[in-house]
């Protein structure tokens, strides 16, 4: 008891500073009282006695701080102690302490990696000032219809959810909140190829508002940046340059102003250059080229860029102080519905939506979270499953130093102390491994994103270390230190002195409930893990067994931007057909064809239809997707012909508009009827049906082929074209002739993106690829650490158990029953693990259903192969303590105890 | 090294009070006022060192400490010895006397020698 209460004043103590100095001041006015009164006893007079007490005592404030110093100092040189010790202890066992520092570090070092993605994506600041005042703009809507968007778009709980607006509504917004903050804009134009001081290049090219500079707050190294009258329909074209490209396509020329680099060969007067320490607004993605808004007009003349039916400007917000949120969105919200009412879009409703905007712009921001958190959730699992491996370790390892705690019982340690000095060894194991870890860190990143080459994250993240990251370490390894020390601390610290000390170092004392419970749960935990990666790898396998439509072998894909300067869009169309014209003469080339939209590439453009004579009930919309191909295309890529024919050289301008629908169509707004000869309407153009093919994919391997609509190029107006090559050869053999034919025809228009199809296919399930080859190589990691526990807690019972097993053998059991004993304890270990893994497994299955291609969570082919995988997992694992087990020799293990 | 000789005063001090504590628990003042007593004025603890080596023992677990009445009615915090306390003292009175045995011998010999 007053041990108990003696624990707890020292922890009331602890807390309460300053009621203990005041307890101490009154303990020590009560010692001069006393010497007073010592004094009056002997003679002398109170004053007298009273100030001569007082001062042979001296400052009682003094005194206390002396208490203080004594107390800081004897906290500080325990802790000191118990740092050396466990050092010692540590540097004693080296094979332990390799294992559980290495556990830790590839626990802690996943962790650290996962998180520098999720900060470098989704909690770092811009570099710009006061990035606090930033918003983004987007909104939602129901049931919504849009004649153009470009922009990211997503469904949310049944809403659409995007991130473009209409350039009107830009200005409109940009009027509006005028007193509230500046309202700014951009677009990425993306790959452009580029003329720069005689040099031809690719660079990413963004489009702004005159304020965007003004807006993030930005200034230019050299130069200026934007003002408002360079973002006027008829002003100059003007650019600003990075300094990045400032130094490598203009050699760092200080004459740089007014000199010009030409955009898909529009030429642009450089009026800024931007300083080094610039950031995209987009994280990950760099930006070579910054040209105004009113260039689309020059750039992507296709679509007008003044009107409410075309959606593609990404809009931020610099809030000024003191305005808040709820002000923009009042102002906001009905200059959106009146973009809505005024042009050919539709929605029944429709929401602005205002949010942080100070990590910058983050296209599928929902859908990348909680990817990532996903992800940090699978490395926090083998986080956890090492922790509970190391506690199993530290478990057993206290066992066995339960002779040395029974001794320091005894010479009068107490249990805090005991508890102190085990906590302090598992954070130096903790903080070991998390520097390892950190170490790893940079490893595990590299085939991070080696695996999401692209797919969702920008090729120029900057994932280096900084202050959240290094927080974030320090923080998970305290928490493992804790986690994984506590349990064996607070076990091992309860010593029975007597009955300890007495049976000395051969305990029988074997604490195989905790240690069998950690071990249950790693299994559980790697249960999860194998699960996943088995789910993954059957979807991987579904999405890779899909028959495209399209024959995706030794086909070469590459893009012709031919946007030559004074070009008509005959002499497009020319250039295009001369293109195919030569390469079909090389001797490997079997044929060749173009498409306005690149398969498997994750791009599509779609359209509204409808056909005459074909009523639509209120509010139904036909929609499909759209392609305009060059002749040829269903040869090229091998797609069915069902019925009718298909384009060619006889389809042009002069004659009528004819169109290729796919079986889908077909079925859908002609059921029963021969769609062949029929008129459909799309763009206020009617086309006359005159074949119907096989469905194919189209954007991704994802989505089943969708209903397309083919016209052909002869009769749009294309200036770019992605070119499809099928060849007797393997596809990337004929590059260097391909590049050749075309350097022949024009040596300024260079080969873009070169890919071949099969390499589109792959790319398109690459997602799916990464997380297979993620969940995999997790899995294994958390089957091994499970094993290493289990293996541990085997070997270590054997150890423990060899006179019990000299008992049994001495008493007739033969060697085999012994292996028998052990294997089917470890493998109940296993069913328990799996008893718990496997139904959570499957909750946490259908949770994530969405990431999953084509396969139920309970897939049986998964759980079958997750049972036999860990069984056979476990078996390997006590192999070895269960062949050691029996050829234990019983008169020595008899004779040892 | 400074630390050792520290170490030394404090042991001996700790010795004392654990000594002082040995029969009844007391309050600083009356520990200060026994161990003068008992070394019949000749050992004088000084102010500035008591109280912190009370803190220190009571860490160590040597004594527990409670509040309670003194002889002339006042609140004054008491000092109690515990079971590990009359262990140590033993411990430390042994050694102590082994030391101070030898240093007595190693003297006794050069005195001899001399003479």
């Amino acid at each position: 008891m007053s041990r108990i209460s003696g624990y707890l004043t020292r922890i009331c103590r602890a807390f309460r500073r300053h009621s203990h100095d005041r307890d101490m001041a009154a303990e020590m006015r009560d010692h001069i009282e006393h010497e007073t009164a010592r004094r009056i006893a002997m003679g002398e007079d109170p004053a007298t006695a009273r100030r001569r007490a007082a001062a042979e005592f001296g400052s009682i404030d003094a005194r206390t701080e002396e208490v203080r110093d004594a107390r800081l100092g004897v906290w500080l040189e325990q802790i000191w102690q118990d740092f050396v010790f466990a050092s010692r202890k540590l540097r004693k066992s080296p094979g332990f302490t390799t294992v559980a520092v290495l556990t830790l570090a590839i626990g802690i070092g996943a962790n650290a990696a996962i998180f520098s993605v999720v900060n470098a994506m989704l909690l770092r600041s811009l570099p710009v000032p006061h990035p606090e005042q930033l918003r983004i703009l987007q909104w939602t809507g129901q049931e919504v219809s849009i004649p153009s968007f470009t922009g990211s778009s997503s469904m949310v709980n049944g809403q659409r959810q995007a991130d473009a607006f209409p350039h009107p509504t830009f200005e409109d917004f940009r009027a509006g909140a005028e007193s509230l903050g500046e309202v700014f804009g951009c677009f990425p134009l993306g790959n452009q190829t580029t003329m720069a001081a005689g040099t031809v290049g690719f660079s990413d090219v963004m489009m702004v508002s005159d304020n965007y500079f003004t807006g993030m707050q930005q200034s230019a190294q050299i130069g200026r940046v934007f003002e408002p009258t360079d973002d006027l329909p008829n002003s100059e074209p003007v650019a600003i340059i990075t300094h990045g490209l400032w130094q490598t396509r203009f050699d760092s020329d200080y004459g740089i102003l007014g000199q010009s680099i030409s955009i898909d060969r529009n030429k642009f007067v450089i009026v800024g250059v931007l300083p080094p320490e610039h950031a995209s607004p987009f994280p990950g993605n760099r930006f070579d080229v910054y040209v105004p808004l009113a260039a689309k007009s020059v750039l992507r003349p296709s679509r007008t860029m003044r009107s409410y039916d075309n959606w593609w400007v990404r809009l931020m917000v610099r809030l000024r102080t003191g305005h808040t949120d709820e002000q923009l969105g009042e102002v906001l919200q009905p200059l959106l519905a009146s973009a809505f009412e005024q042009s050919r879009s539709r929605a029944d409703s429709s929401d602005i939506l205002i949010k942080d905007g100070r990590s910058g712009i983050v296209p599928a921001r929902e859908f990348l979270t909680s990817r990532l958190l996903a992800l940090q959730g699978v490395v926090a699992v083998i986080l956890l499953i090492a922790c509970a491996n190391l506690a199993g370790l530290l478990l057993a390892r206290a066992t066995v130093r339960r002779h040395e705690f029974a001794i320091c019982a005894a010479i009068g340690a107490q249990r805090s102390r005991l508890i102190r000095r085990l906590m302090v060894e598992s954070l130096l194991l903790a903080v070991a491994g998390g520097l390892c870890g950190l170490a790893l860190d940079e490893l595990i990143k590299n085939g991070l994103m080696a695996n999401f080459h692209g797919a969702q994250l920008g090729p120029e993240l900057d994932l280096g270390i900084d202050r959240n990251v290094l927080w974030f370490a320090g923080g998970i390894t305290i928490a493992t230190a804790v986690l994984c020390g506590l349990l064996p601390a607070f076990r091992a610290s309860r010593t029975d002195l007597v009955t300890d000390l007495k049976l000395g170092n051969s305990s029988n004392f074997i604490r195989h409930r905790w240690g069998s419970a950690l071990v249950a749960i790693q299994i559980a935990l790697s249960v999860l893990l194998v699960t996943g990666a088995g789910l993954f790898m059957r979807s991987f396998g579904n999405l890779n067994a899909i028959d495209p439509g399209f024959d995706a072998t030794n086909t070469l894909v590459f893009r012709l931007n031919a946007n030559q300067e004074g070009y008509t869009d005959e002499q497009h169309l020319d250039f295009f057909d001369q293109v195919r014209s030569n390469l079909i003469k090389l001797p490997s080339v079997a044929s060749v064809s173009a498409s306005s939209v690149r398969l498997l590439q994750g791009s599509m453009s779609s359209s509204g239809f409808s056909i005459p004579g074909q009523e639509l009930q209120h509010g139904e919309r036909w929609q499909a997707h759209t392609m305009v191909v060059a002749d040829e295309y269903f040869k090229t890529l091998n797609i069915g012909v069902q019925n009718g024919r298909t384009f060619g050289p006889q389809d042009n301008r002069e004659t009528e508009a004819v169109m290729v629908i796919n079986a889908l169509i077909a079925e859908y707004c002609f059921p029963n009827q021969n769609p062949v000869g029929q008129i459909l309407r799309m763009d206020g153009r009617n086309f006359r049906i005159i074949g119907v093919c096989s469905p194919t994919l189209y954007d991704a391997v994802r989505q089943p082929p969708p209903m397309t609509l083919f016209t052909s190029a002869r009769q749009q107006s294309l200036r770019s074209m992605d070119f499809y090559v099928r060849t007797s050869l393997p596809a990337t053999a004929i590059v260097d002739e391909v590049r050749q034919t075309i350097v022949n025809l024009d040596p300024t228009i260079p080969l873009a993106n070169i890919s071949t199809l099969e390499a589109q296919f792959d790319g398109s399930i690459s997602t799916e690829r990464s997380m297979m080859m993620l969940f995999g190589s997790l899995a294994g990691l958390a089957i091994l650490l499970s094993c290493i526990g289990l293996y541990g807690l085997m070997a270590y019972s054997m150890a423990q158990r060899r006179a019990e097993i000299g008992i049994r053998m001495a008493l007739g059991a033969l060697p085999a029953d012994i292996s028998r004993k052990v294997l089917s304890d470890s493998l109940r270990l296993a069913a328990w693990g799996l008893g718990i893994g496997l139904p959570l497994a499957i909750g946490l299955g259908f949770a994530a259903r969405a990431a999953f291609f084509d396969i139920a969570p309970y897939d049986p082919v998964t759980l079958i192969g997750t049972v036999l995988a860990l069984a056979f997992a476990a078996t390997v694992a006590v192999w070895i303590p269960a062949r050691r087990a029996a050829r234990i020799d019983v008169l020595t293990a008899l004779r040892a105890e | 090294m400074a630390k050792d000789k520290t170490d030394l005063l404090q042991g001996t001090l700790d010795m004392l009070i654990l000594k002082a504590l040995q029969l009844q628990p007391m309050h600083g003042f009356g520990i200060s006022v026994r161990i003068r007593q008992i070394s019949e004025d000749v050992l004088r603890v000084e102010q500035g060192s008591l109280y912190p080596a009370l803190y220190r023992l009571e860490e160590q677990g040597w004594i527990t400490s409670d509040w309670g009445i003194s002889e002339n009615n006042r609140k004054a915090k008491f000092y109690e010895i515990t079971k590990l306390g009359r262990k140590q003292l033993a411990n430390e009175t042994a050694n102590w006397e082994r030391l101070s045995l030898a240093v007595n011998q190693v003297l006794g010999a050069k005195l001899k020698d001399l003479g």
